[in-house]
C-alpha cells in the first residue's frame, strides 16, 4: 500500500510539475522567404546551442546549411525547392532529434512579406505523438504492471508445477 | 543521460544490445514470482521519474533513481532498468530504441556502483544512502562521457561532468529522503533477496 502511494505521489509529480518530454522537440515557422526552426526541450525551455544540420530534399548526403541555434533555441533558414527537407538538431549532450518539414509547391508561390508570420507547425506531432502526456505515462504504466502480471503468472505456475512434481 | 540513436555507431550499439540481453538472461534467471510485484514498482517508479526533469547550464536534467533501485533490488536492478528505459524509449521517445542496451549498461553498472556503496559497513544509514544515489548517476554519467569522449561526440567532458555532478548531488538528496521515509513506512523493501 505504501509503495502504491508512493508511486501514485510521483506520478502525480511528474505530470503535475510541467513536466514533459525531456528530448529536443522542434517546432517550424513557415514565413517566406524563410523557415525558422524553434528548438526546445519540451516544457524546459530553448535548447540553445544545439547544433542543426539541414539537408535538402533528394540529397541525404549532402548537407544544405549547418549551424547552431541561439539562445532562444532558434534556427532559420531558406529552403528553394519544394520537398521534404530533413533535419537534425543534436545538443552535444545524448539529445537528439531528426525531423522533417514538407514544403510544396504553393509554399513558393505564395507572397507573404512578412517573415516569420506564417504557420508553426509542430513535429512528430501525429498518432501516438499527439497523446497527452499523461495518458502516455498511463498507457506505460499499464503496460509494466501487465508485463509484471504475466511473469508473475508465469513465474508462480512454473513454483507450482515443480512443488507439485517434486510431491 | 539517455543517449539517442544516431551517436554511437550501429555496431557498437548492436554489440551493446546483446551483452544487454546476455545480462538480462542472467541477471532474471534466478528472478522467484515474490520478487516480480517490486520489480514491477520499481520499472514503474523508473519509467515515470525521467519525467521529472529541470534546466540548468542550458541544458535539461532529469531524476533517475537508479541508486534507490539498485538499494532496493541489487542485482535485479538491471532487468528493471532495461525494461523501464525500454518503455521510455518507445513511449517518450527518451532515448533511443538501437542504444536501449548500451543505455542499460551504462545505468545498470550505475545502479551496481549505487548497491555497492549501499551495502559498505560501517558507515550511517543515511551517508550510504546519500552516496548510493550520489554514485550511481555519476558512475553511469562517468560512462557515458567517456562513450562520448571514444566517439569524438558531445560538448566536452568537463562542461558534461559539472552538470551531472549536480544532478549527482540532487539525486542523492532524493535517495536519502525515500530511504529515511522507507525505513520509517516500509523497511523491509530495502532489503533485496540476495
Amino acid at each position: 500500500m505504501i509503495a502504491t502511494r508512493f508511486l501514485f505521489a510521483l506520478t502525480t509529480v511528474a505530470l503535475f510539475t510541467g513536466a514533459m518530454k525531456h528530448g529536443i522537440e522542434v517546432e517550424f515557422k513557415i514565413g517566406n522567404p524563410e523557415v525558422v526552426a524553434i528548438c526546445t526541450y519540451t516544457g524546459n525551455g530553448p535548447a540553445a546551442g544545439a547544433e542543426c544540420v539541414l539537408f535538402k530534399p533528394g540529397s541525404e548526403d549532402e548537407e544544405f546549411q549547418r549551424g547552431h541555434t541561439d539562445a532562444n533555441g532558434v534556427f532559420s533558414f531558406i529552403p528553394d525547392v519544394a520537398g521534404e527537407w530533413k533535419m537534425i538538431v543534436d545538443d552535444g549532450q545524448g539529445h537528439r532529434k531528426e525531423t522533417s518539414l514538407v514544403l510544396t509547391e504553393a509554399f513558393f508561390a505564395s507572397e507573404s512579406a512578412i517573415p516569420g508570420s506564417g504557420e508553426l507547425l509542430r513535429s512528430g506531432s501525429g498518432g501516438f505523438a499527439a497523446l497527452p502526456l499523461w495518458m502516455k505515462a498511463v498507457w506505460g504504466l499499464s503496460l509494466i504492471f501487465g508485463l509484471a502480471g504475466v511473469f508473475y503468472l508465469v513465474k508462480a505456475s512454473r513454483s507450482v508445477g515443480k512443488r507439485n512434481y517434486r510431491e | 543521460m539517455h543517449i539517442a540513436d544516431g551517436i554511437i555507431a550501429t555496431e557498437v550499439c548492436i554489440a551493446a544490445d546483446a551483452v544487454s540481453l546476455a545480462a538480462l538472461y542472467a541477471f532474471s534467471r534466478k528472478t522467484e514470482a515474490e520478487d516480480i510485484p517490486r520489480m514491477g514498482f520499481f520499472a514503474a517508479a523508473l519509467f515515470v521519474v525521467s519525467l521529472i526533469h529541470f534546466p540548468i547550464a542550458g541544458t535539461s536534467i532529469h531524476l533517475s533513481l537508479f541508486g534507490l533501485a539498485g538499494i532496493a533490488l541489487g542485482i535485479r536492478a538491471f532487468p528493471v532498468i532495461f525494461v523501464a528505459l525500454m518503455f521510455q524509449s518507445l513511449i517518450f521517445q527518451h532515448g533511443g530504441l538501437v542504444t536501449v542496451g548500451l543505455n542499460a549498461i551504462n545505468m545498470g553498472v550505475g545502479a551496481t556502483a549505487g548497491w555497492l556503496v549501499w551495502k559498505a559497513g560501517g558507515i550511517p544509514e543515511s551517508i550510504r544512502a546519500f552516496a548510493a544515489g550520489f554514485f550511481a548517476v555519476l558512475m553511469a554519467a562517468f560512462l557515458m562521457v567517456m562513450e562520448f569522449q571514444l566517439t569524438g561526440y558531445g560538448r566536452g567532458a568537463i562542461y558534461l561532468a559539472y552538470i551531472y555532478s549536480v544532478a549527482a548531488i540532487i539525486e542523492g538528496m532524493l535517495t536519502l529522503t525515500i530511504v529515511a521515509f522507507f525505513r520509517r513506512v516500509k523497511p523491509d523493501i530495502l532489503e533485496p533477496r540476495p
